[in-house]
């Protein structure tokens, strides 16, 4: 979705294998971005997702966009249309809000193993119970080796928890905002999207290599962007499913 | 366990499901040391997505999971693929039922606390049962990736 009065073509979408015009639907000044499909739910495939990657890109160069989800289909331009009128006053509202604004994502991991091999060595808790365990042939026993995770599970906890805080710290002044979402898998401590200011994205460039830099080898950071706000916009669309009547 | 046997167990892949994360990472700590390559889900969904995405030596499923599913479940999607994959529940506690269901298929319980080196000898049991001396199933441990820690890079679309 964006702003817009006057259509506006974007070229064209490879998506399902397909070549189709890019165009727009309006609805007073706001405007859907659309290309012809046959009503069919698409599959995630890497191709399929570049392609609805790539027309974001271009909308992107000049105008403020509100993400709509992958494979988004409706039956006709009169429907889009009605989806527009429906939720005018919120898509305005949304892209007033978003208006010279960029998403960026950060993903923090570390190699685990070795951060607990450090606490094993260095955590003076840790490595007094483990020393115990070793000491007193406890190695084997349930209780003890559960009580040593449950205290490496802490001490992890902690050591993710205070890095993340510091990273926040390092990038609060040069964002709007910040989404904390969930950590996928057991390496990744931080999956954050920032919300910047187009304007101020050299600074927070800068902002994520220095603390990136602080932390040296010991945290691994994944940055990308710009995307659109996907993590800043909340607009629920109830639609049905392709082949139901 | 001897080194030998250290050194063969470092080719098997073993799937551990558990709902309390510091078990979880315990159980992750002690097969680990002992070389095998661990895949380790907090979660029953987790569980059903590494079964869909690679196959296992051993797998290993806390019985009473989140939201009332159970380890049955994760066995049977894994077997559903492999249908040879020796498992086992591990439960502080099964009802009778729960045992016989899991005898008849043939799915092993491990009662908590279990000796750890009790806990090790049946998971390298079940892991040879079924591999025997195909070493070649199984592959080595892969490594954390480690590149990119040199500086933030952002990867524009």
């Amino acid at each position: 979705m964006i702003e817009s009065r006057a259509p506006v073509p974007f070229g064209k979408s490879g998506i399902g294998g397909g070549s189709e015009e890019v165009y727009t639907v309006h609805y007073g000044d706001i405007a859907a971005v659309v290309s012809r499909t046959p009503v069919f739910i698409y599959d995630p495939t890497r191709d399929n997702a570049l392609a609805h990657e790539h027309v974001i890109e271009s909308v992107m160069k000049n105008y403020t966009i509100i993400p709509m989800s992958f494979g988004t289909v409706f039956r006709t331009d009169d429907d889009i249309r009605e989806v527009l009128k429906s939720i005018y006053a919120s898509l305005k509202d949304v892209l007033k809000q978003m208006t010279g604004k960029l998403e960026f994502g950060l993903k923090v991991t570390w190699d685990r193993d070795r951060i607990i091999e450090e606490l094993q060595r260095g955590h003076e808790e840790i490595h007094r119970f483990h020393q115990e365990l070793t000491r007193k042939h406890l190695q084997s026993t349930y209780f003890a080796r559960m009580q040593l995770g449950r205290m490496i599970d802490k001490a992890l906890a902690e050591l993710a928890a205070n890095y993340v805080r510091e990273i926040y710290d390092g990038l609060r002044n040069v964002c709007v905002a910040s989404r904390d979402n969930k950590p996928i898998g057991d390496k990744m401590i931080m999956n954050a999207a920032f919300l910047i200011h187009k304007d101020r994205e050299t600074e927070f460039d800068a902002a994520v290599n220095r603390v990136a830099h602080k932390y040296g080898e010991r945290l691994n950071f994944k940055y990308t962007g710009p995307w659109p706000p996907y993590n800043f916009v909340n607009i629920r669309l109830k639609l049905e499913r392709g082949g139901q009547n | 366990m001897s080194q030998e046997a250290a050194t063969q167990t470092r080719k098997y892949r073993v799937l551990v499901v558990d709902d309390e994360p510091s078990v979880l990472l315990t159980y992750r700590m002690i097969l680990e040391k002992e070389g095998y390559e661990v895949v380790a889900c907090g979660t029953w969904r987790e569980g059903l997505s590494a079964v869909a995405k690679r196959r296992f030596d051993v797998v290993l499923c806390d019985y009473s999971l989140e939201e009332r599913h159970t380890g049955f479940e994760v066995i049977s999607a894994a077997r559903e693929l492999d249908a040879g994959v020796p498992a086992a529940l591990l439960t502080g506690y099964a009802t009778q039922e729960t045992t016989e269901e899991a005898a008849a298929r043939s799915i092993g319980v491990m009662f908590k606390p279990i000796e750890i080196d009790e806990f090790l000898a049946t998971t390298l049991n079940m892991a040879r049962r079924v591999n025997g001396s195909k070493e070649e199933i199984g592959e080595k441990k892969e490594r954390a990736q480690t590149d990119g820690h040199q500086s933030a890079r952002r990867q524009r679309r």
